[in-house]
């Protein structure tokens, strides 16, 4: 019964060698059963046979020029069409414009003898490009702006959801066509304006 | 979804057309293959090319998946299903033209026309085996043997355990064994 419990299981795992999806723990218990039975190496070899026969004797086939001249031309149709959805800001890149628009806005508002503090954000700001630019995620560059932008406000004596965050991001104009551009900004204006 | 095919996507989603052109042909054997052998014939498995990658390249900018190839399958056997599904009596055409296509692809060194004969005959053996298969385990070893698809994303193109795949492919083969006498 052990043995063709081990049978069972030896057959799949043939097949699971051959696609390359056994592991190395999965493979040594193969290779050992077969080492034992050969009932499974005559099995393994004609499995081995048949798949090869079977692979060359599927159609392969070749689409058409007509096809791929189709598929190009309609490729380049969607690319040079504009605005385009491929043409859209990355997260990334959104993050990073609200970030420059963060610090322009907080920087303008700093006396001249805050410059530790100052040093403290644009390495703070370097972290979170970085991140943004590795992850390309929106919730990576969402949470990075959040994070950057809580901490500005620490900085500058404000609570998150006050009515003095609201004024700190409304004294600059632009900010509400910034916030149109990405979700994440607009995700993260949603959770510090409350 | 592999280095490559990151770039690749990132590539065309900035307007480099010829990076899209690349995956294309990439994907072309594993993918035509795929469709050729679950359609019937080069007309019909031109047009699902077609519609795959124009699906594709509409849906390439909400692409977040990390397995390009099984995404393509994914819509490939999408595609598939819809067509049959409108034109159920073309799967009934079992014998196709892309038939003619098969019996080049068998190998041989040079062969005898006898030689030839006898591996096209064995070809059309083997390929009308297949088509008597029932539809899962065809597109199994369909997809395994000529997709090239890894177990693990057969089952999630087909919406199936990984031991159901498998099990599908060993009934598949199994019923192809008796042709194992012919190969020798």
């Amino acid at each position: 019964m052990k043995r063709e419990t081990d049978c069972k299981q030896a057959r799949g795992f043939l097949l699971l060698a051959r696609s390359g999806e056994l592991g190395p723990r999965n493979r040594a218990r193969l290779d050992r059963h077969l080492a034992a039975c050969a009932a499974c190496r005559t099995r393994a070899a004609e499995t081995e046979r048949l798949s090869a026969a079977v692979a060359r004797a599927l159609p392969e086939g070749c689409p058409s020029g007509a096809a791929l001249t189709r598929i190009r031309a309609h490729a380049a149709e969607q690319t040079a069409s504009a605005p385009h959805p491929l043409r859209r800001p990355s997260p990334a890149w959104a993050c990073a414009a609200a970030l420059a628009l963060i610090a322009g806005i907080w920087f303008a508002r700093l006396p001249p003898a805050r410059d530790t503090r100052i040093r403290a954000v644009a390495a703070a700001m370097a972290i979170v490009a970085e991140d943004s630019a590795a992850t390309n995620t929106a919730a990576a560059a969402s949470h990075s702006l959040e994070a950057l932008a809580a901490r500005i406000l620490e900085w500058e004596g404000l609570e998150p959801n006050g009515e003095a965050v609201t004024d700190l991001f409304n004294e600059d104009a632009s900010l509400p066509s910034t916030r149109t551009q990405s979700r994440n900004t607009r995700a993260f204006s949603g959770r510090i304006y409350g | 979804m592999d280095v490559t095919d990151k770039e690749l996507i990132a590539r065309y989603r900035h307007g480099d057309v010829a990076a899209l052109e690349a995956l294309v042909e990439k994907y072309r054997r594993p993918l035509f293959g795929y469709i050729v052998n679950m359609t019937t014939g080069q007309a019909d498995a031109d047009e699902v090319f077609q519609d795959v990658w124009l699906k594709v390249i509409r849906k390439l900018h909400r692409y977040r998946h990390r397995n390009f190839r099984g995404w393509l399958i994914r819509i490939a056997r999408n595609t598939v299903l819809d067509r049959a599904r409108r034109r159920p009596e073309a799967s009934l055409d079992a014998e196709n033209e892309a038939g003619t296509a098969r019996v080049d692809a068998l190998p041989g060194d040079d062969p005898g026309p006898a030689q030839r004969f006898e591996q096209a005959e064995l070809g059309r053996r083997i390929r009308d085996a297949v088509e008597t298969l029932p539809p899962e385990q065809k597109e199994v070893v369909v997809l395994r043997l000529r997709a090239e698809l890894p177990f693990k994303d057969i089952a999630r193109v087909q919406g199936v355990s990984i031991n159901t795949a498998l099990a599908r492919m060993q009934y598949g083969l199994a019923k192809l064994r008796p042709l194992l006498r012919e190969l020798c």
